[in-house]
């Protein structure tokens, strides 16, 4: 056995440092080269050509396909019994799956098919089950550890998501989740948008989400949400990075004294301001309610989420039911009632502005339905004074004015709309 | 004897004996690390009375029950080794009464006696599930002595370093030797030990 021993390891020792001959030549040196075929001499005839292979396909994982099935050269060696031609099969699936061309055994079986013993497919089974088990690879054949790839560079979206460490949720809007996160090479906490999973797949409502940072982004107004830029995960996914306001949204009145009206007023005068400079820059908003108007605690007001914003010149077109039910103008449930223009977000904010006063929608209705059926229906929105008497005449006449809904005779402009406010807040006794 | 385990073990073996092959799996797991904490501890204490520095064998011994001891233990690559080990040191060890009831059914069944039948399921779930005995640690050692004897010294650091729980790539590229090298020392130091557990029963 010894002998056995020293005659491998300096086969091995000869492979290893690259002065190995042809296995031929070394096996004819062999003392008992000339004996007929026992078992010893099988199995070191096995060893032998193990680690040949072994260290042909490590040197190589290119090899010439001639010197693809090198088992079956060896197989006709003549010392080969049924048994141990399957083995060398076998140990040249695995070397070459180790360290070759990694070929799945469906494959190996097709190449080697004229040439394979009977019940290879056993053999070679047995030794995928070991690689298996052994490297961590998951049946069927690939490594499980594959590094993720980085989708391809997509200049619609080029910022990259290694940047930004995601903190936190903050809210869902109305395309994506929006979470808190430390942008590293700026050293600030910034607000990413990530578009929804279920919207990746769809050509449409990515462009809709990447429209959505164009057009918000196209603005400069402290009173809008800032956009740093669009960027991709190494998952697909988009995202747009904004900042992060350190705001609540409008809250509905508390106490009726005339210093809490006041700067309801103010803040909502903010709001019509900012939108007068969107859509002076042809940005319709189509959005406008509570929670996309954040306050912060110095008063200053943000306008977010443009998620369902339209330019200007592509509004002609008319969907239904977009928007927030409780604050929807009634063309945007119904192209019955014109197109979506300027119009819409005054509709939408006075609306706000109502909710704000009253607690309630304009709409009536508990359902989603019930709303959007009060909003399309021909019924005049009640009067302010209907439910808050004691407020001034001038902002029931402004709330009612805005939510008109035949769009031709409603309040139109942004800027008007908050000076009216200021007006009427300013003329408010403390 | 289940009533004498503390409650994991007794989950453990509740779970086994259903069937769940996790739960064997996790039960082995406790007791070769058991049973290595014990042999390292026998080991040190007899390391202190030898005098001679030059008993490489048993200083090899050391580091490998050191570095078992280290390492959180994860049998997936030793398993089949320490598996084969943990049988035959059984076999040899078991008391006796229940190993002869476990032998003579086996030999009822049928007439081989390979090793990994010579302790019946039952009794072996029942084994792992308690803490190593004395003598099961001696017997270990004793067994692990052999096979390294046996082996030559590649042989050997083959077989300790799988022990340990290296995969075949990562002992070829320590040793510098080739991966069959490394799979015929596993699969030659498997034919021993089974050769060990067939010669007394």
């Amino acid at each position: 056995m010894s002998n056995v021993e020293a005659i491998i390891s300096a086969w091995e020792e000869q492979l290893r440092n690259g002065s190995a001959a042809a296995l031929e030549d070394f096996w004819q040196q062999l003392p008992f080269a000339s004996d007929g075929p026992t078992d010893d001499r099988r199995e070191l005839f096995f060893e032998l050509v193990a680690l040949e292979m072994e260290f042909a396909w490590k040197r190589s994982a290119e090899q010439p396909v001639a010197q693809h099935c090198r088992a079956a050269g060896y197989t006709k060696w003549g010392l080969c019994d049924v048994d141990l031609q399957a083995r060398l099969f076998a140990e040249e699936f695995r070397v070459r799956r180790r360290f070759g061309d990694r070929p799945t055994m469906v494959a190996f079986l097709a190449e080697v098919s004229s040439l394979a013993p009977p019940l290879l497919h056993a053999a070679l089974d047995q030794v995928e089950r070991e690689m298996c088990a052994e490297f961590g690879w998951r049946e069927g054949g690939r490594e499980i550890a594959k590094p993720l790839l980085l989708p391809p560079f997509d200049r619609r979206a080029p910022l990259s998501s290694v940047d930004y460490l995601v903190q936190r949720f903050i809210g869902a809007g109305s395309s994506g989740r929006v979470y808190r996160a430390r942008q590293h090479s700026l050293q600030r906490t910034v607000a990413l948008k990530f578009l929804r999973k279920g919207f990746l797949r769809n050509e449409v409502l990515v462009d809709r989400f990447l429209q959505e940072a164009r057009l918000a982004g196209s603005l400069r107004h402290p009173g809008i949400i800032a956009i740093h830029g669009l960027g991709r995960t190494p998952g697909g996914s988009y995202f747009i990075a904004m900042d992060l306001v350190e705001g609540e949204p409008l809250q509905p009145l508390q106490a009726k004294n005339h210093m809490q009206l006041r700067h309801l007023l103010e803040s909502v005068a903010q709001a019509a301001e900012a939108m007068a400079v969107a859509h002076a820059a042809g940005v319709i908003h189509c959005d406008l309610k509570p929670a996309n108007i954040l306050r912060d605690g110095q008063g200053r007001v943000t306008l977010t989420d443009f998620g369902l914003a339209r330019q200007m010149a592509e509004s002609q077109s008319f969907s239904s039911g977009e928007g927030t039910p409780a604050w929807i103008a009634p063309e945007q449930v119904d192209g019955y009632w014109g197109a979506i223009g300027r119009g819409t977000d005054v509709f939408n904010l006075a609306a706000t502005l109502y909710w704000l006063l009253t607690g309630q929608s304009p709409h009536c209705g508990d359902s989603t339905a019930a709303l959007l059926a009060s909003a399309v229906s021909g019924s005049v929105i009640a009067h302010l004074h209907a439910s808050e008497p004691e407020l001034p005449a001038a902002l029931d006449r402004l709330c009612a004015a805005g939510l008109v809904k035949p769009l031709s005779q409603r309040l139109q402009s942004m800027a008007e709309f908050a000076a009216e406010l200021r007006i009427i807040a300013s003329q408010l006794e403390d | 004897m289940t009533a004498d385990l503390p409650f994991e073990s007794a989950q453990l073996l509740a779970r086994c004996v259903a069937g769940d092959s996790l739960a064997e799996a996790a039960l082995f797991e406790r007791y070769v690390v058991r049973l290595t904490l014990l042999a390292r501890s026998r080991l040190s204490q007899r390391l202190a009375s030898r005098v001679d520095p030059e008993d490489i064998v048993l200083s090899a011994y050391r580091s490998f029950f050191l570095a078992a001891r280290q390492q959180r233990f994860d049998l997936r690559h030793s398993g089949d080794l320490w598996r084969l080990l943990v049988k035959i040191t059984l076999a040899k060890v078991v008391d006796q009464a229940d190993f002869h009831r476990a032998q003579r059914r086996t030999v009822e069944r049928e007439q081989s006696l390979d090793v990994s039948q010579q302790v019946d399921d039952h009794v072996w779930l029942e084994i792992l599930a308690r803490d190593p005995s004395p003598t099961e640690v001696v017997q270990a050692i004793e067994e692990l002595e052999h096979l390294l004897a046996a082996l030559p010294p590649l042989g050997g650091q083959v077989v300790q370093l799988r022990l340990q729980g290296y995969r075949q790539d990562e002992i070829a590229e320590q040793l510098r030797c080739a991966e069959r090298t490394v799979r015929r020392w596993l699969e030659r130091a498997g034919e021993l030990l089974s050769r060990s557990g067939r010669q007394q029963p």
